[in-house]
């Protein structure tokens, strides 16, 4: 693509106003409170109290004391348990799966399977929680289940409680998985599909050499925001546990909003919030790199 | 090249706009002020409008009083400003106070919130209020007292508040063979009831239920931990000494009783009972009604669920349960002791029709209105005038007459400066007996090193 | 024999279908029974009577038809303007390959992991200042902004797969990139610009936490904040009216899903015809 100075300068200016709503709408109110954001986790600023009035600057002092807090470990190792299990192996896989078994299938199957899954997607979080407390209530759904073959009553929240909300949250966000790969599945064509079947590959091979290869893109998105999303993710967790029994489902989310907005103390709450982005961020370019090295081979 | 400017066009324009919102962050704070004043100007003139928030369960009984208002003072008006329910609901009405902007000129404030709203200079103090409204000698002084700041100035005005109290079930405390009406004198007396109906009581029967668990956070910490604790005699913050309090030997008369209950007599709730969401719910729509529990720690609004044409309508409820005053430790002191919460009536300081926001307080927080509130809510009257009212001692299905003899006896919870991280402690420290996994010796420990850590060293007394 | 295995192998695929959807289902039990249960708890029974009561008083209530009403337009405008802003901003990044925009693009991506809720309080002091609060126009250019992060590296990751030769014919031809953004790239992207409005539309309608802290006056809560209503002081729960109100609230979303999915099978025809 070489073209005179002319067309570089047409493209320059395109680029500009193709680009200048976003960067108006992320300049002044995304990134203008995430600057705050950091500001503030430097200072002890409260809700309430007389760090409201006066906040004063603390330095690193609320860092640090996310590093001392003696339950720091385990809320890393709830938040990372969370997030494989139910953002990676479940909603990613599970939805790759839905969308693969879908793809060509009867419309009226595809209708309907995608309906109840997308009805755990778009039910609001609190009604979700409620659902599932009663789903796993010790006279709950899941327990008459099981005592038609027999089995005694378990009190899943509090025997399995991590377990319970993984589950929860595999249910709430698989649609989203789903309908991304649906989306990029339905990039690749039926002819390529059919002739590397006619040239005799088994399903795995066009499985691992066709389809994966072709919507490694959709891949690296869905696990970024699968990722981010779920180590936000808040809601749900909050109102079936509240991080509960003792800390065994606190994640870093939950930590956060208890830090900020049960004990009020804002400054300290943002600056877990920022060792969540950077957990994050860390995760992210880990999923970049993977895929990058990849598209060596 | 191409690539390169674009790059380069790209980040310029990210700077401009990081520049522009960084400068957002301090710079305009005198224009905001110069603006806020004028602000100021145009909406104290309008002093017809009296902006009051409320919770939005109670949005419609409120309108109704403010249509009265409307009506006795021609000319002014009420908007009304609802904020949900929940834990949010402390968020977002701080946020509103924030600023002038944003204020409303009168609030219902949790009791509890008030030592650290004041503190942190929301609210409006209302010692000069109080002494020019004839009103004033009409509430009773511990209530008054539980709506001061740790200054001692008056912040809020009260309108309702609650007790906590034994609540147990009449049948089965007889089939159990303890003579009803039941009134322990000391700790020991309510977990020899407890072992008595735990023979009688069948399978999933809970004798005895106490709150121990992160998932009903405030409860525990109130219900069972400070209750217990303020019946042992010992205080938790000196208000002179400004010091947050450790007292070994009373905290381990609260734990040795949380233990007993859990996990000697095992009189109390399986655990995933106690974790679980709502509970209360749960009792008071099936587990009260159908002689699955025995007694309970909870406060006197109880039967206000049961109440016709409420969600768990249930009639003839205290045909079946009735309330017992909580004993202190040993019956010293006092003989009896309870936690208060309640809530009150309090004007932001930065409100913009603060002449307003006193008008319709001396309204909404009179007679009439407190009346019509204690009835419309179950909750506990706080004025006199109402207390000594037919109309409310008469009332149906409610036990105001025998919560209100509690009062007496009322603490409230040392809402300070750190209070609100505490208090999620004191949570967990009963948690980590009643699951078994902390020794009442161990829990003391934890209680004194994580006080230490919370509040630093310097701000502890050790006894 | 192989006719068998190859029923088999038909058949296998739609009962695993089934199964899970039979999974998904189980949780919405509860919820079904508690709508028309006049006397729900969160105890799960099936109702002795059914009724239509719990549904009748959330919908005769004013209050609950603007919330509805409210949220509606809210979500709408922000999935449009999320959409136009996004669609504008991905196509530069993936066609001209800007790496630094591309970085820069992550960096936001990366920055939406912050949970929203601990942004809130500079956003309401910044709103504070600019006069914005209780304004439904300025939220919903929050809830856009926060939401473009996402539209824009979805948005570019699906005009990544779509293919550049019909495009560039057009280029060729002497088309501006606008026309071929919308005669050409854009029926192509169907199913992409539908997943995306999906997640905006879906972010916004079920949120919570922004329009709690943004918006004051009743006329302007919507939907999701009026939840909570159904929350009782003392964390009393009117399960019945609870439930039939989430399904309502769900209602506009299984609509949009139900035209979405058939214009995803559009846009599949379309690119499978002309190449993959």
């Amino acid at each position: 693509m070489v073209g005179t100075r002319n067309q570089q300068k047409r493209k320059i200016w395109k680029t500009a106003l193709f680009f200048s709503p976003s960067i108006l709408l992320l300049g002044v109110f995304f990134i203008g409170p995430m600057i705050m954001t950091v500001f503030f986790s430097f200072t002890d600023i409260s809700l309430t109290g007389s760090s409201a009035q006066a906040m004063k600057f603390v330095g690193f002092r609320n860092f640090i004391e996310i590093f001392k807090d003696p339950k720091l470990l385990t809320v890393l190792k709830n938040t990372m348990v969370f997030l494989v299990f139910s953002g990676i192996i479940g909603q990613q896989c599970l939805g790759f799966l839905l969308a693969s078994l879908m793809r060509g299938k009867n419309r009226l199957v595809r209708k309907f399977v995608g309906f109840t899954v997308v009805a755990g997607w778009i039910t609001p979080e609190v009604i979700a929680a409620f659902m599932f407390s009663s789903f796993f209530a010790d006279a709950g759904t899941l327990n008459k289940i099981i005592g038609i073959f027999g089995a005694s009553p378990v009190s899943w929240l509090f025997t399995f409680p991590m377990a319970c909300v993984v589950i929860a949250n595999i249910w709430k966000g698989s649609a989203y998985s789903m309908m991304m790969f649906q989306a990029s599945l339905d990039n690749i064509s039926d002819d390529i599909v059919e002739a590397a079947r006619i040239d005799g590959a088994g399903g795995l091979q066009i499985l691992l050499r066709i389809t994966l290869p072709m919507i490694k893109s959709t891949m690296a998105t869905t696990f970024v925001i699968v990722t981010l999303s779920t180590l936000g993710a808040f809601g749900l967790v909050f109102a079936m546990t509240g991080g509960g029994p003792a800390i065994m489902t606190t994640t870093l989310s939950i930590f956060m909003y208890q830090k900020a907005f049960i004990a009020y103390q804002i400054g300290y709450g943002m600056a877990i919030a920022l060792f969540i982005l950077a957990i994050g961020i860390l995760l992210s370019l880990v999923y970049i790199r993977l895929i990058r090295a990849n598209d060596g081979n | 090249m191409f690539k390169k400017k674009i790059a380069g066009l790209l980040a310029a324009m990210m700077c401009v706009s990081l520049i522009g919102c960084g400068g957002g962050g301090d710079k305009p704070a005198d224009e905001t002020k110069k603006a806020e004043t004028e602000e100021t100007g145009s909406t104290s003139a309008d002093s017809d409008v009296i902006k009051m928030a409320v919770g939005a369960d109670r949005v419609d009984f409120y309108r109704g009083l403010a249509d009265e208002f409307e009506k006795q003072n021609p000319g002014k008006k009420v908007e009304i400003i609802e904020i949900v329910n929940g834990s949010d609901m402390y968020t977002k009405i701080t946020m509103m106070m924030q600023s002038k902007e944003t204020s409303p000129d009168l609030i219902t404030e949790d009791g509890f919130m008030i030592m650290s709203d004041a503190e942190a200079g929301y609210l409006e103090p209302l010692d000069e209020f109080m002494k020019n409204w004839e009103d004033a000698g009409q509430f009773e002084q511990a209530i008054l007292d539980g709506a001061k700041g740790a200054d001692g100035v008056q912040y809020g005005v009260p309108f309702s508040t609650d007790t906590q109290c034994l609540w147990y079930d009449k049948k089965l405390m007889e089939e159990a063979g303890v003579s009803v009406p039941f009134q322990p004198k000391n700790w020991d007396e309510i977990i020899e009831a407890g072992k008595k109906l735990k023979e009688v009581g069948g399978d999933g029967f809970i004798p005895f239920f106490l709150y121990a668990s992160k998932t009903s956070p405030e409860e525990t910490s109130m219900r069972t931990f400070q209750e217990l604790y303020s019946g042992t005699g010992g205080t938790l913050y000196d208000f002179d000494t400004k010091k947050w309090v450790v007292d070994k030997e009373n905290l381990l008369k609260v734990y040795n009783f949380v233990n007993d209950v859990y996990n000697v007599e095992k009189i109390g709730a399986p655990l995933s009972i106690v974790s679980q969401q709502k509970v209360e719910d749960l009792f008071v729509s099936d587990y009260m009604k159908n002689g699955k529990l025995g007694m309970i720690f909870t406060g006197s609004w109880v039967p206000g669920n049961w109440g016709e044409g409420r969600t768990y309508e249930w009639p003839e409820g205290l045909d079946t349960w009735a309330v017992a005053k909580i004993p202190t430790y040993d019956g010293s002191g006092d003989g009896f002791s309870t936690m208060s919460g309640g809530w009150t009536w309090a004007i932001p300081k930065n409100a913009n029709n603060k002449a307003g926001g006193e008008e319709l307080l001396k309204f909404i927080a009179g007679k009439d209105c407190q009346l019509k509130y204690a009835m419309f809510s179950g909750d506990l009257a706080v004025r006199k005038d109402v207390m000594e009212d037919e109309t409310y001692l008469s009332q149906k299905m409610s036990v105001v007459k025998e919560a209100g003899e509690m009062l007496p006896y009322a603490h409230f919870r040392p809402s300070v400066e750190g209070y609100s991280t505490l208090t999620t402690m004191f949570t967990e420290v009963v948690e980590s007996i009643a699951m078994g996994s902390a020794s009442p010796d161990d829990a003391a420990a934890t209680f004194e090193s994580e006080m230490k850590r919370i509040v630093g060293e310097e701000n502890v007394t050790v006894k | 024999m192989k006719k068998k295995k190859k029923n088999l192998q038909k058949v296998i695929p739609y009962m695993v279908l089934l199964i899970i959807a039979g999974a998904f289902l189980l949780p919405l039990l509860w919820l079904v029974f508690a709508a028309f249960n006049p006397e729900a708890s969160q105890a799960f029974a099936v109702p002795k009577y059914m009724s239509v009561e719990n549904f009748r008083v959330i919908l005769t209530d004013a209050k609950n038809q603007r919330g509805f009403l409210n949220s509606l337009f809210i979500s709408v405008v922000q999935t449009g303007i999320v959409l136009v802003c996004s669609l504008l901003a991905a196509y530069p990044l993936s066609r001209y390959e800007l790496k630094t925009g591309q970085k820069i693009t992550m960096g936001m991506l990366f920055l939406t992991s912050i949970p929203i809720t601990a942004v809130m309080v500079p956003v309401y002091q910044m709103f504070i200042m600019m006069k914005l609060v209780d304004s439904i126009g300025g939220t919903i250019i929050f809830l856009s902004a926060s939401g473009l992060p996402y539209g824009i590296w979805m948005m570019k990751n699906f005009l990544d797969g779509v293919s550049v030769d019909l495009e560039e014919a057009a280029w060729i031809d002497g088309a501006s990139a606008v026309k071929s953004v919308v005669h050409v790239v854009l029926p192509l992207m169907l199913p992409g610009l539908f997943t995306v409005a999906m997640f905006t539309f879906v972010g916004s309608w079920g949120n919570f936490f922004v329009p709690l802290i943004l918006l004051q006056s009743t006329e302007k809560i919507p939907a999701a904040v009026n939840i909570y209503r159904f929350f009782g002081e003392r964390g009393q729960v009117i399960y019945g009216q609870l439930a039939a109100y989430s399904i309502v609230y769900m209602l506009p979303v299984f609509v949009l899903y139900f035209f979405s999915q058939n214009y995803m099978s559009k846009g599949f025809a379309m690119t499978g015809a002309s190449k993959g």
